[in-house]
């Protein structure tokens, strides 16, 4: 007969780890003192969030447990200003800190990055929301290897050139989101603006849904560029309208002739996945000149996109005979082209 | 015709009781699944003292009931186990319908024999039953002796006042 206190260390850990934390903390700890010991467990404290709703209790009692657990914490969700208060002018370090969600960072708050390299030298992904474009913010980061960075942002875009530009340090990025920024002037997020040239870009998946002045050009040269790029999210961008037949070809030849210059692979065959859902204005030319750039493609999400004609059907299933899945509810297919060729 | 022999392992338990089981059912024994194919030309069965033989019927009814169904994917990126989706009601009624003393049995073996699924959803169960409960309550419910002396237990409540200082 076993009963609780028969039950081996991991087994205990693993049935506090589907409890919440503010109830380790306030209730499970204090039941004995071997219930104390393993609450504190390492394995229990990889994922901190902070922002959820605590009450006054619950949230002392995380606050005060997280410089306890700081050395194991892989993931943190704060508020910045919070994590300022708590450690004020202490020297502190998150050693094993992987992925930092910071809402809403405020020109007040942005000293809670200073010297990112010192303070969470493991950092592989960040997230927050900001309303200000202090340039301070990406330099703060850029000494960083990370990985992914994702920033949605709701203010006026004065010094995002400038910004952008200390991305360009960070040359394994792998994952960037750029999402719902309306008033980011397209041409300063060309990689070739924010990347030197020879340094290899091992962006995998970007996102730059819901900005308006993308436009289809931006976004071919975006594909070109960034050789590794497996996903690109282009949803909700009224800007991307046609992609005209003469820059078509070229672009397309230019990228046979740089496939002949340079020896590692430029097509971009890595393509598996993009996203135009929303989209309202794209036309034929884009999603063809897309199905001959990228053969391999997956999944493309075509939903919304209520100017594409039949014809877009054929010559996808004709190029890329890998899809997987093709979205396209509520695409109207409109019959305005196809009569007037009966008519012709 | 011909019945299609399916290969058997034999585990006996405290009691001395010896059960056959069907391979495909005994794949859900984690780390043991290859000492069980070795033993599986043997006659000698596989003792195991730690379980007994109800807890063992109890196991080869749940593995029997989950044959077929995997685990879910494990996202190992972001793993917030914290909020976990609902135990279903036939594992729920399942887990809890012999008591207590029976779960911690059961939890024990699972361990034991490594089977992952059962063992995360009965520890999902004690987690609900711990939800809710006052230190005290925890106690009288699992039959907890409270081994802090006053002071550490001062010490502990004191612990999750944050002051500004």
């Amino acid at each position: 007969m076993v009963n609780m206190e028969g039950l081996p260390d991991d087994v205990i850990v693993e049935i506090f780890s589907f409890l919440p934390h503010q109830l380790l903390l306030l209730e499970v700890r204090t039941v004995c003192r071997r219930w104390y010991t393993l609450s504190h467990s390492a394995d229990l404290w990889q994922t901190v969030d902070l922002t959820l709703g605590f009450n006054q209790t619950e949230k002392q009692a995380m606050v005060s447990n997280l410089k306890r657990v700081q050395d194991h914490v892989k993931i943190l969700k704060v508020d910045p200003r919070l994590l300022q208060t708590i450690f004020k002018n202490d020297i502190w370090q998150f050693l094993t800190l992987k992925t930092l969600h910071l809402n809403t960072l405020c020109k007040t708050t942005v000293s809670v990055l200073g010297e990112p390299n010192l303070r969470y030298p493991r950092l592989e992904k960040v997230y927050f929301t900001s309303a200000f474009d202090n340039k301070l913010v990406l330099s703060a980061f850029s000494g960083l290897k990370l990985d992914t960075f994702e920033w949605k942002y709701s203010g006026p875009f004065q010094q995002f050139r400038e910004t952008i530009l200390a991305l360009g340090k960070m040359d394994n990025l792998q994952k960037l989101n750029v999402s719902f920024c309306p008033k980011v002037n397209s041409h300063v997020l060309l990689p070739d603006k924010i990347w030197t040239p020879n340094v290899p870009l091992k962006l995998r998946e970007i996102s730059l849904s819901g900005n308006n002045n993308i436009t289809s050009e931006v976004a071919f040269r975006i594909i070109k560029l960034c050789c590794c790029l497996q996903s690109f999210e282009l949803a909700s961008c009224p800007s991307i309208q046609s992609f005209d037949t003469a820059s078509n070809k070229q672009g397309i030849s230019n990228t046979r002739s740089e496939c002949v210059q340079k020896p590692q692979k430029t097509d971009h065959s890595h393509m598996k996945s993009v996203n135009f859902v929303g989209s309202l204005n794209v036309e034929d030319s884009v999603i063809i000149a897309l199905s001959y750039i990228c053969p391999d493609l997956r999944n493309l999400r075509l939903t919304d996109c209520k100017k594409l004609t039949k014809n877009v059907l054929g010559v996808v299933f004709r190029n890329c005979r890998f899809i997987d899945s093709l979205e396209i509810a509520n695409c109207t297919f409109k019959r305005i082209e196809y009569k007037d060729t009966v008519t012709l | 015709m011909y019945k299609k022999i399916v290969p058997q392992i034999k585990l006996e338990t405290y009691e001395k009781e010896v059960f056959e089981i069907d391979l495909d059912i005994a794949k859900k024994f984690g780390k043991l699944v290859p000492v069980l194919q070795e033993l599986l030309n043997d006659d000698k069965p596989l003792t195991i003292k730690t379980i007994n033989s109800g807890t063992l019927k109890k196991i080869i009814t749940w593995c029997t009931y989950h044959k077929g169904r995997s685990p879910p994917p494990e996202d190992d990126d972001n793993r917030m186990k914290h909020s976990t989706e609902e135990v279903s009601s036939w594992d729920d009624k399942f887990l809890q319908e012999d008591g207590q003393a029976a779960l911690f049995d059961l939890i024990s073996a699972a361990h034991t024999l490594d089977i992952d699924g059962l063992l995360d959803v009965a520890c999902k169960v004690v987690a609900t039953m711990i939800k809710g409960k006052a230190p005290e309550e925890i106690r009288k419910v699992f039959n907890i002796k409270n081994d802090f002396t006053q002071q550490e237990e001062d010490q502990v409540r004191k612990e999750n006042d944050w002051c500004e200082d």
